[in-house]
């Protein structure tokens, strides 16, 4: 394989990185191997692009997605933090399945992301939902209240509050678990990085 | 039988590397080579991990037409770098202290 060989498979695999940390990698690459003493020698010591790729995204995916140039994708709001979560996790998987794993290994694997990542999708949207009817049930009961403040006003207080408290707890509990989700698959992406890391040594 | 590197030792010794003087990726690469047992393809992510929490800093000079990137180390790399060359100290004493006392009863007690 000569150096324009090994920089075209390279940048294949590392096409679902974001544009400028894939050119950073190639360009480390490029000149590493100009830079050698021996073409030939460097590229048969790097191994396969395959699996130079399989460490720059296990190391890319692990240390948030930050770019060299000091911009760091985890800095920024909430929405794209999602959604840079969720598409760290797929450029990930989809390495996994690049990778020179063995095939039966390979499916445990899968077998395994997949289990988590329904059990972590499965827990976050009950909870949500549950947030979100408690907090529902608040609304009724702070209307109920009104219904109910001609009779008593210890009542009418007590449905208020009940209503509030109630709307209050939903609050907490949707909020409360989109962190635990974020942080359950920013650890599921870690758990990914590690075995794309130790796969490709 | 050669020791396995941890990564933390690599970015300590990656960074003594390049405080003794700025490389670009190859010679980073051949100088380490010769100390501790890495493979080529591990550089290149510690390396960026080490620009992006700012204790390497990289800049271009020109050489034979095409530009070279060197890396060169930032005061905060110099201070982390402190912290581990402390806390090698540490662990060597300590490591050391253990084989040479472990040896030492093993002589002892066995026959």
């Amino acid at each position: 394989m000569n150096k324009s060989q090994f920089l075209k498979e390279l940048e294949h695999n590392l096409r679902r990185l974001p544009d400028s940390d894939r050119e950073d990698a190639l360009r480390f690459y490029d000149e590493y191997i100009s830079d050698a003493e021996s073409e030939a020698d460097a590229i048969s010591a790097l191994g396969s692009p395959s699996n130079v790729a399989s460490q720059i995204i296990a190391s890319w995916a692990g240390t948030g997605s930050a770019s060299p140039d000091g911009e760091k994708a985890d800095g920024s709001d909430a929405d794209s933090k999602k959604s840079s979560g969720f598409k760290t996790f797929w450029i990930v998987f989809a390495a996994i399945l690049a990778a020179p794993i063995a095939f039966p290994l390979l499916i445990i694997i899968i077998i395994c992301i997949a289990a988590l990542l329904v059990a972590i999708v499965a827990i976050v949207a009950a909870i949500i939902l549950s947030g979100v009817a408690i907090a529902v049930a608040g609304i009724f009961c702070i209307i109920a209240a009104f219904g109910v403040i001609a009779g008593s006003f210890a009542t009418f207080l007590m449905f208020l509050g009940t209503g509030l408290f109630a709307i209050g707890v939903g609050i907490a509990l949707f909020w409360g678990i989109i962190l635990l989700g974020k942080l359950c698959i920013k650890g599921l992406i870690r758990l990914m990085s590690n075995i794309l890391r130790r796969e490709s040594k | 039988m050669t020791f396995q590197v941890g990564s933390v030792l690599l970015d300590a010794c990656v960074l003594a590397s390049v405080d003794a003087g700025d490389a670009y990726g190859y010679s980073l690469t051949q100088s380490l080579k010769n100390v501790i047992n890495v493979s080529e393809s591990t550089l290149y992510p510690v390396l960026r991990r080490l620009q992006s929490d700012n204790l390497l800093s990289t800049y271009d000079q020109p050489f034979q037409g095409r530009n070279r990137r060197y890396y060169s180390i930032t005061e905060p790399g110099r201070a982390k770098l402190t912290d581990y060359e402390n806390e090698w100290k540490i662990f060597k004493r300590k490591v050391d202290r253990f084989l040479d006392g472990e040896s030492k009863k093993e002589g002892a007690n066995g026959e």
